[in-house]
């Protein structure tokens, strides 16, 4: 079966003297909770933004369900929905309204748009501030509108980034609950995070990035076995530290 | 301390970058649009001559003489460049920071002192046919009252910026605005040492009650921050008329929408730009401008008496109001979300260039209104055609350059 995203060769980044990315290649197929891990600067939201098309490769090729963005844009970018790692809102709509942006952005009918945003408003507890505009949101707050955003719409990939950072303990596990429930429905999750405990009880696979470069990819027991003979019961926390000083070494 | 870190040398220091940081821009603003700055000043000295020698019967020249004084007096600006990393790196030291903010009150003394006197010089010969007597002597007494008004003024901004509650600070700058209207109207409407007493006695009262007003003891540094900000931001929007700029977003208000937009607009992606643009309009100070302007444009309209002069501010207020709005296209130009949507290149520029053409028609209409009201009673005349023809002539033409001027075209 074709993967959902297919990154093949990917070498980019701001720069072309200087990439940040090199020969990356990966897939994340439909159903699948797939982990991207990695030190600060690392390249995973370089990767993010390569795979979002806000980002032209140097080299390589990114395709979303067989398209590339050039092929068909809108086809594209309709696939997949994103939450930044810094919520990225226009001050003057009020919490409501962002969500009624998304819906006619990605094309959502008013009767779809109704049955998705009160439940959705409820499981982030944010039905008091439905009407306040976003500069008026807390950090937490601002990182919920993005979340119900994505999940308003219902892509078939969910590209996340730091999702958990300046949410509340509630928030962090409505948004658990509701990666769970999408990846049961078919949608496919690439999810950036520092918090690898999380990450280890839900994802399927792992790719660990470092200095741009696919360090080891799989699932829990082929890092481990990728991490060596000691690391046969350990956590991805412990598994990580031994590919991180492993590929600094090399 | 090291001596950058000073306070008045600090000062001194963030106000030399700041013209630094602007100077290319005015530079450029000054080739690209002082023709029209030059233009507009000789039409409005030509008009106030007009003014001056064939008044309208019963003009109330004290009335807008007061008008006129209004802003330099009342808007009262404190530049201090204080920015948010200074809650981390200044604060420690607030105490020493006393000299600094003084000084950034006197500097901000001097230089709308010298504006309020350029403006008193302008209104003089408004004064001057108000009362007929009045010489040097009143001139110069006048000009040493209103400069001590001034200095009153600054001290009700500063309360005002150490007030933390909104709502208090919101009914002290509508006091602040009444009392500097009303001193300046006793001033020039009254009887020299009449107008003077009355004039001090209100503003003693005043200054008594505004240290009635609770305040924040120590520095108010968000108040100040954001007062920064809002400065930098007219500062960078005024630029922004004549070259392109880096803005500085400012705090939007919430006022409330249109009930179900997003409805009304059919829930489709094709007017998902328009929805946003029209609430971006709504709540940032753009509203508030536009307004403004519509208001002020329709009264001076009203007010002209009609002939050619009522054409000739309904002209200059509709390009006043076309080069404010198109301010809207600038915003979120550089947003992902433009790059992230699934919706056609171009629909962000095609949907702006829309809402710019259509606020700019209603403000057209409303504009006409007065326009209208002189072309019934007759007084419009200054050609050929009948005074109904040619008002229903100004707005069609006006709103055909309007269309051409927001180039309306299609997303790809």
């Amino acid at each position: 079966m074709q993967p959902l995203l297919s990154v093949t060769g990917l070498t980019g980044g701001y720069s072309r003297q200087r990439p940040v990315l090199h020969d990356l290649t990966f897939q994340v197929g439909h159903g699948e909770m797939v982990g991207l891990i990695g030190l600060n600067g690392a390249g995973k939201s370089t990767t993010i933004k390569h795979v979002l098309g806000l980002l032209q490769p140097h080299r390589g090729e990114i395709t979303l369900n067989g398209r590339t963005l050039d092929e068909d844009a809108a086809a594209y970018r309709r696939t997949y929905a994103y939450v930044p790692e810094s919520p990225l809102l226009y001050e003057e709509l009020t919490v409501k309204e962002h969500l009624e942006l998304a819906a006619m952005a990605y094309g959502l009918s008013e009767e779809q748009f109704g049955q998705r945003y009160g439940s959705l408003l409820e499981q982030f507890r944010m039905e008091p501030y439905a009407g306040r505009l976003a500069a008026h949101l807390s950090k937490g707050m601002k990182q919920k509108v993005m979340i119900m955003s994505a999940f308003l719409v219902q892509p078939a990939l969910y590209i996340i980034d730091e999702p958990f950072l300046g949410l509340d303990p509630l928030g962090i596990r409505a948004l658990l609950e509701l990666m769970v429930q999408v990846q049961r429905e078919g949608a496919a999750i690439l999810l950036s995070s520092h918090i690898l405990s999380t990450i280890e009880k839900y994802g399927n696979r792992f790719i660990v990035l470092h200095q741009g470069k696919v360090l080891a990819e799989g699932n829990m027991a082929r890092l481990r076995e990728i991490a060596g003979p000691e690391a046969a019961a350990e956590s991805l926390d412990d598994v990580f530290f031994r590919l991180i000083l492993r590929g600094e070494q090399q | 301390m090291s001596a950058e870190r000073r306070p008045d040398p600090l000062l001194r220091e963030r106000a030399r970058r700041f013209v630094q940081e602007i100077r290319p821009y005015v530079f450029y603003a000054v080739q690209s649009g002082g023709m029209a700055l030059i233009l507009l000043l000789l039409i409005g000295m030509f008009l106030y001559d007009r003014l001056l020698t064939s008044p309208p019967p019963g003009f109330p020249f004290a009335l807008a003489a007061s008008l006129a004084l209004l802003p330099a007096l009342a808007l009262g600006s404190i530049r201090t460049y204080l920015r948010e990393a200074d809650q981390m790196y200044l604060l420690p030291m607030e105490g020493e920071l006393q000299s600094y903010l003084r000084k950034a009150i006197s500097r901000a003394y001097i230089r709308q002192a010298i504006a309020l006197a350029a403006v008193w010089l302008a209104v003089w010969p408004m004064v001057r046919t108000a009362h007929e007597h009045a010489g040097w002597r009143e001139f110069a007494v006048l000009l040493i009252v209103l400069l001590m008004l001034k200095r009153v003024q600054l001290h009700a901004r500063w309360t005002e910026l150490s007030q933390p509650e909104a709502r208090i600070r919101r009914w002290l700058t509508a006091f602040r605005w009444l009392a500097a209207w009303a001193s300046a109207f006793l001033l020039v409407s009254l009887p020299l040492w009449t107008g003077v007493l009355a004039a001090a006695a209100g503003t003693a009262v005043y200054v008594l009650l505004l240290r009635l007003v609770p305040g924040l003891k120590g520095v108010p540094w968000l108040a100040l921050i954001a007062e920064e900000r809002r400065q930098q931001r007219a500062m960078f929007r005024f630029l922004n008329l004549f070259v392109d700029v880096p803005s500085i977003q400012g705090r939007p208000r919430a006022r409330p929408a249109p009930p179900q937009l997003a409805a009304r607009l059919g829930f489709r992606p094709q007017r998902a730009y328009m929805f946003l643009y029209a609430l971006i309009w709504l709540r940032s100070e753009s509203f508030g401008i536009t307004i403004r302007l519509t208001l002020l444009g329709a009264l001076a309209v009203a007010v002209s008496g009609g002939s050619y002069l009522a054409p000739l501010l309904y002209a200059i207020f509709a390009v006043l109001i076309a080069v404010q709005i198109k301010e809207l296209q600038r915003a979120y130009r550089d947003c992902d979300w433009t790059h992230i949507y699934p919706l056609p290149t171009g629909l962000r520029e095609a949907s702006v260039r829309l809402v710019r053409f259509a606020l700019h028609a209603a403000a057209l209409v409303l504009l006409a209104v007065p326009l209208a009201w002189h072309a019934v009673r007759g007084a419009l005349w200054i050609g050929p055609l009948p005074d109904s023809l040619l008002a229903a002539a100004i707005v069609i033409f006006g709103a055909a350059l309007s269309y051409l001027y927001h180039r309306l075209k299609r997303a790809s």
